[in-house]
């Protein structure tokens, strides 16, 4: 099956910051973590894809369309939650609805009560009366309601409250079950994408440092924790990263077998989670 | 084309909830249309730079690219969607107004304009309404919405009102009565296309959010 997403040497130059991605594929029906911290270049990456923003280099196909020229093709297949909808704040939720319906042919209006109801929305509301857990999910009914085929979402659970950001994840999950939706999904909390995420790409100062199945990535590394005692400088750069302090080390290592060779049972083993891998990656790359 | 007369619709929605300015802004312009024609090229060029150009300029300052960043439409849809709501108002207003200040003429007594002059006067209103659009529009659409205000503001006080006022009004109908009029209409449409060209090309090379 074609990938939803296809980017090929694409590079983008906003003042001093460079985004350069040489190959990234989102695979078609699954969720996609797109993880960076703050300032990686995840939105940047996001507009380019969306075309707000044109490249200085490089090509981007979306659902099997050039994103610049044929783009607008292919969005009546893209349901998109960005960090500002641009929503006009004083307008009720029902007539944002009302204009944004006849430009989707598969837009639903029974879809669009329901996950109104859902969520406990009143369609006569106005935008700006909203709070920001509410205007979220009200921007995810929008890009829900006229069934797409891949959902973009830029950080949409940065700052909500847990119960909140569970609602709208299992709604994703939701989608997914129903639908054949292909899910890309950036985010600087990773524990959301602990649980729902089947695939990772990691981003950090606009380069791209790993992408992979987040099963095969997590199965393929572990934490190390051992005395220092135990360390030598072959032995230490042979992790991604390493943190010691006055009771031992904790590492990051991709050769989980070498570790077990190498240190055997002096060494505590775990299998890591996608924000201790993100974070020994970004070690790695700022040494 | 379905999807610029979508864009048309969405702009006329958005003028009714944006801000009681643009709602209050057209009643205005039928009143002055009655009593006072004689301000109409002022006011259509005020109230379409509000509601036309200033849909365009909220845009750019609020964010709400981002929202037509997200719509499966076309970026040269999006300005020629901006240049046809501008153009709809302006003749809407100018058919309407027209009537209205045919009626006021004879209703009242004249120390106004008479209804002969109406034509010149209302085809005035559109060349500079026109004009003022042609050179307002790229000019926003490169330099963004706070810039481009400053430009709008310019242009606005500082040419049209100031070679409007008094007696050069008369001056400039009277010449406009002894002139081809339909060239000079089909000339002020014919730069407003020309613009929306230019529009469309700073458009299509700039990052819109």
């Amino acid at each position: 099956m074609p990938n939803s997403i296809e980017i090929t040497d694409l590079q983008k130059r906003l003042g001093h910051f460079v985004l350069s991605i040489d190959h990234l594929q989102v695979p078609t029906g699954f969720i996609t973590g797109f993880i960076g911290e703050n300032g990686a270049g995840k939105t940047t990456t996001i507009k380019l894809i969306l075309d707000m923003l044109r490249p200085n280099r490089g090509q981007i196909q979306v659902l099997g369309r050039d994103a610049q020229k044929d783009g607008s093709l292919a969005k009546a297949d893209i349901g998109y939650v960005g960090d500002d909808a641009g929503y006009w704040a004083s307008m009720r939720l029902r007539t944002i609805a009302n204009i944004t319906a006849p430009f989707f042919p598969r837009w639903d209006w029974a879809l669009f009560d329901k996950l109104l109801s859902r969520f406990r929305l009143d369609p006569k509301a106005k935008y700006i009366s909203l709070s920001k857990g509410m205007k979220k999910q009200f921007e995810l009914v929008i890009a829900l309601c006229h069934h797409p085929k891949l959902v973009i979402l830029d950080e949409p659970t940065a700052n909500l409250d847990p119960l909140v950001r569970r609602d709208i994840l299992d709604l994703l999950l939701e989608m997914m079950e129903k639908e054949e939706v292909t899910v890309f999904f950036s985010t600087h909390i990773t524990s959301d994408l602990d649980h729902a995420a089947d695939y990772i790409v990691f981003l950090h100062q606009g380069k791209m440092l790993l992408f992979g199945d987040k099963d095969t990535i997590i199965e393929g590394h572990r934490v190390v924790k051992g005395p220092a005692s135990l360390l030598s400088p072959g032995s230490e750069d042979k992790f991604i990263s390493i943190q010691k302090n006055s009771f031992g080390f904790e590492a990051l290592t991709d050769d989980p077998q070498w570790a077990l060779d190498t240190f055997g049972k002096e060494a505590i083993y775990e299998r890591p989670d996608i924000e201790q891998i993100f974070i020994g990656y970004t070690r790695k790359e700022d040494r | 084309m379905q999807n610029i007369i979508r864009l048309i619709k969405a702009d006329a929605t958005k003028i009714m909830s944006v801000s009681i300015i643009y709602q209050l802004f057209p009643i205005v312009a039928v009143i002055v249309a009655f009593f006072a024609p004689q301000a109409m090229p002022l006011v259509l060029v005020l109230m379409v730079y509000l509601l036309g150009y200033g849909l365009l300029s909220y845009d750019e300052n609020y964010h709400t690219q981002n929202y037509y960043a997200f719509l499966p439409i076309r970026r040269s849809e999006y300005v020629i969607g901006k240049y046809a709501f501008s153009l709809v108002l302006l003749v809407g207003s100018i058919v309407v107004c027209f009537a209205l200040s045919f009626l006021g003429g004879m209703m009242m007594d004249a120390d106004r304009i008479s209804n002969q002059q109406l034509p010149s006067l209302y085809a005035l209103s559109f060349i500079l309404t026109a004009l003022y659009l042609a050179i307002q529009y790229p000019f926003t659409m490169f330099l963004g919405g706070v810039k481009g205000r400053i430009v709008a503001l310019v242009f606005y006080m500082a040419v049209f009102s100031f070679a409007f006022s008094g007696d050069i009004l008369f001056i400039v109908l009277g010449w406009l009565q002894n002139s081809s009029l339909f060239l000079l209409l089909v000339a002020a449409l014919a730069l407003y296309f020309i613009s929306c060209i230019v529009a469309l090309n700073i458009y299509e090379k700039r990052d819109i959010a």
